[in-house]
């Protein structure tokens, strides 16, 4: 417990919810069900260790969902004409890395509320995935790419490496750099790190870009998983991953929260949904449930904070 | 001998206020400078250049004789300055030892980009030792008291290599132990060369700790004098000067009977025995330092915050005012400083900011009546000589002299008796200020009640009737306005305990 520390509430709620699923569906404690919980889970986590950095520095990025889709229709596409696999990953990389860049730019030069920001570069990705792909499925994903999902690394799948992998690197990037206590620093009160000479707006800008770029590595797991690129695929990943990072903890006004947190919050928000699919909850409800959590977490959080 | 730094002819100016006129600031390597002048002299104008938060429009800076740019506050830092900002700049959810060493974190030399977390806290635990606050650098910074804090604050200054220290206030909030602390360590300071620039409003601790002062006064020094040479009257003097003409005469009503009155507040003896009362037809000042209480004293009778100690009477009756809207209804109203975000819809039309405290008088049923309160509104542009061109304007657009009478409408409106007038002439023009001086006049008349709050004493004593002055929470003595002067109201105002 006290290596999760603030993560130890939604901790307790995630063993609550997988004794639930256990009791309430046969299907949910089974080798195949855990693999199907990893797969949908691993995209979720990369997306939200991306937002839970930018909510920590007090802001927010609305557009990971529709990068998603985005830098997925842009690697299907190039794979459907023929370029080499390694070439198409990396343009889709840039195309997820530069609209951060441009969000980054917005929230630090250009001085737009994070949330507008992030609001209309959602739109613009949204709907250049849509004229990109043609409004529909983009197939002929180079089987190769199936690597992401299916593949092994000493032994391990490959979601479960990037999950592992990703996490120590943030972690560590949170907890053991100057980087990362700097972006606490900012979230907490940004003039004291002005004042104490951290160059503020260099550091906002990077989380940004980085949250791009986590979220265009998380699209090949998506095309992969899925055999296709869907233009609209990534849409509600962009609140599902807030949920994730507020339910582990991540403060909305920032300076708050951390790795262990959002790993917990993303796991629950995954089993959650999956354990719903197997009791038979439609989509729709589904979304009643995870608004529910939600507001439940901030309700706990509120309680706890006050009382200290 | 060259200075260690000196600042030389600088001059800012802001939109409407000349801040700084070619000041200069000289200072010796191993002497505490005090930096003097009333509230908007021009001492925080001048730190935050020196800090490099702000750039002069005009002068330069030199450190040892050469000239430097400090175009940031990181830079500012690698010259070799450090502030302890009034407000203090802390991560509250931060660690203290993440806050002392933020901006500078030690590392691995292995591993350049980890941050060493032991030697944050080692090196942390020593400053720590030498600022005497015994405390684990591990606790986070939220759950610290003011005073603990503030030590926190200087020991964060202590950890850059700093050659020029600034002390913005230091003593604010400390006790007279963590006072006696603070001394031994700025005397530590001095022995090994470094300058400390000390701004205090409180005289006499001025006067043991400093060995020169700067004196300003309208953004211009006065004078630069050897402390041992002048005493705390002197320095009154120049800090007050001649404060140029330019408002009303008060005309004194004769007092009615009793608005308000406050019965067991604070007083000078430690005990709860002082009152405050205001009459129709008076104009009671507050006076005292920025936190002396003065705007606690008047956001508790306003219902902003809950009053500590004391009990209130309205028209000889006790009352408890819970929240602004209690007051209101009460027929309390508060001009508050800051009146384009605290006192004013500034996107809103003239005719919606007046009536909009004044809904429970001029709706019917909970729906609003048009032509009344245009009626209404074009009375009091009328009655108060408000320059407007329509009731519509947005008042965003209106003159710093035309808000403030809009917020006096807007309570004249909800029928208040009682007002509280927070910095009511701070950045209006020569001749708005004569005006709204002169509408205090005919409130009184008409027998309203003013209590009245301005850093600008001449101002203070010029408008008002009878001054409370206050200092570190408590009233400590009520002066008559015709029969006191500023040296006295500012002595006792200043005085330490």
């Amino acid at each position: 417990m006290r290596v999760l520390g603030s993560a130890s509430g939604p901790a307790v709620a995630l063993v609550i919810a997988c004794l639930a699923f256990t009791i309430g569906s046969p299907d949910f404690l089974s080798v195949s069900n855990g693999v199907n919980i990893l797969m949908q889970g691993t995209v979720l986590l990369l997306v939200s260790f991306g937002m839970g950095l930018t909510i920590l520095t007090g802001g927010i990025d609305l557009s990971v969902g529709a990068v998603l889709g985005l830098s997925g229709v842009t690697m299907g596409i190039l794979m459907r004409e023929g370029v080499p696999l390694g070439l198409a990953f990396a343009v889709g990389m840039t195309v997820a890395s530069t609209i951060g860049l441009l969000n980054g730019i917005l929230v630090v030069k250009a001085n737009l509320p994070p949330f507008v920001a992030t609001f209309g570069t959602m739109g613009m990705a949204h709907g250049l995935a849509l004229v990109l792909s043609k409004e529909g499925s983009v197939w002929g994903i180079d089987p190769r790419f199936r690597w992401f999902v299916e593949g092994q690394i000493a032994g391990l799948p490959v979601p479960f490496v990037l999950a592992i992998t990703l996490g120590i690197f943030f972690w560590g990037l949170l907890r053991h750099t100057a980087y990362g206590m700097r972006l606490y620093a900012i979230g907490g009160n940004q003039e004291a790190a002005q004042a104490s000479g951290v160059p503020v707006p260099f550091y906002k800008c990077s989380v940004y870009i980085i949250s791009g770029a986590i979220t265009g590595l998380a699209s090949a797991v998506l095309i992969a998983r899925m055999n296709s690129a869907l233009p609209t695929a990534g849409l509600g990943y962009e609140w599902d991953s807030m949920a994730a990072a507020v339910v582990g903890g991540v403060a909305f006004e920032g300076g708050v929260g951390g790795i262990p947190g959002i790993i917990v919050g993303a796991a629950l928000i995954a089993v959650v949904r999956n354990g719903l699919n197997l009791l038979g909850m439609g989509m729709y409800p589904q979304v009643v449930v995870i608004g529910l959590i939600i507001i439940g977490a901030f309700i706990i959080e509120r309680f706890y904070r006050r009382k200290g | 001998m060259v200075a260690a730094l000196s600042m030389v002819k600088i001059s800012k100016v802001f939109p409407g206020v000349k801040a700084l006129q070619e000041v200069s600031l000289e200072l010796q390597s191993g002497e505490v400078h005090v930096l003097l002048g009333e509230n908007g002299a021009g001492k925080s104008t001048l730190m935050k250049i020196l800090a490099g938060i702000y750039q002069p429009d005009e002068g330069h800076i030199l450190i040892d004789g050469k000239p430097v740019s400090l175009k940031s506050p990181r830079e500012a830092q690698r010259a070799g300055i450090s502030m302890i900002h009034q407000e203090l700049n802390l991560v509250p959810y931060q660690s203290v030892a993440e806050n002392i060493l933020l901006g500078r974190e030690p590392r691995f030399r292995r591993a350049p980009f980890l941050i060493d977390r032991r030697e944050v806290r080692r090196q942390a635990s020593l400053l720590l030792e030498s600022v005497g606050l015994e405390i684990s650098p591990l606790v986070t910074v939220s759950s610290l008291s003011v005073a603990q804090q503030q030590m926190v604050a200087i020991a964060k200054a202590l950890s850059v290599q700093a050659k020029v220290i600034v002390m913005d206030e230091p003593t604010a909030s400390l006790t007279t132990r963590e006072i006696e602390k603070l001394f031994l360590i700025i005397e530590r300071l001095k022995s090994q060369g470094i300058t400390i620039v000390y701004i205090s409003h409180r005289l006499q601790e001025v006067h043991r700790i400093g060995d020169r002062s700067t004196v300003l006064r309208d953004g211009k020094v006065v004078d630069v004098v050897e402390l041992t040479r002048v005493s705390v009257e002197d320095l009154i003097r120049m800090m007050v000067g001649q404060k140029a003409a330019g408002q009303a005469q008060r005309q004194p009503v004769t007092p009615g009977r009793e608005l308000l009155r406050i019965e067991g507040l604070p007083a000078r003896s430690g005990t709860h025995d002082a009152t405050f009362q205001l009459c129709s037809g008076e104009i009671v000042g507050l006076a005292g330092v920025v936190g002396s209480g003065r705007t606690e004293l008047a956001h508790a009778i306003f219902g902003i915050d809950r009053l500590k100690d004391g009990r209130m009477l309205l028209h000889g009756k006790p009352v408890l005012i819970k929240s602004p809207k209690d007051a209101v209804n009460l027929g309390i109203g508060l001009l508050p400083e800051d009146r384009r975000h605290c006192g004013l819809f500034d996107i809103l039309s003239f005719r919606d900011n007046v009536v909009s405290a004044a809904q429970r008088l001029l709706s019917r049923l909970g729906i609003t009546r048009p032509s009344l309160e245009r009626q209404v509104s074009k009375k009091f542009i009328q009655d108060l000589r408000i320059a407007t061109p329509s009731i519509t304007k947005q008042v965003k657009f209106l003159s710093g002299g035309n808000q403030q009478k809009t917020v006096i409408a807007k309570w004249l409106c909800s029928q208040a008796q009682i007002f509280i007038f927070d910095e009511p002439t701070r950045g209006v023009d020569v001749g708005a200020r004569r005006e709204v001086h002169q509408l205090m006049n005919e409130l009184t008349q008409s027998g309203a009640g003013i209590l009245m709050i301005s850093s600008d004493l001449p101002e203070l004593l010029d408008m008002s009737d009878r001054i409370y002055v206050l200092n570190r929470g408590q009233i400590v003595t009520e002066l008559k306005s015709r029969e006191t002067t500023h040296e006295e109201v500012l002595t006792y105002a200043t005085k330490s305990n």
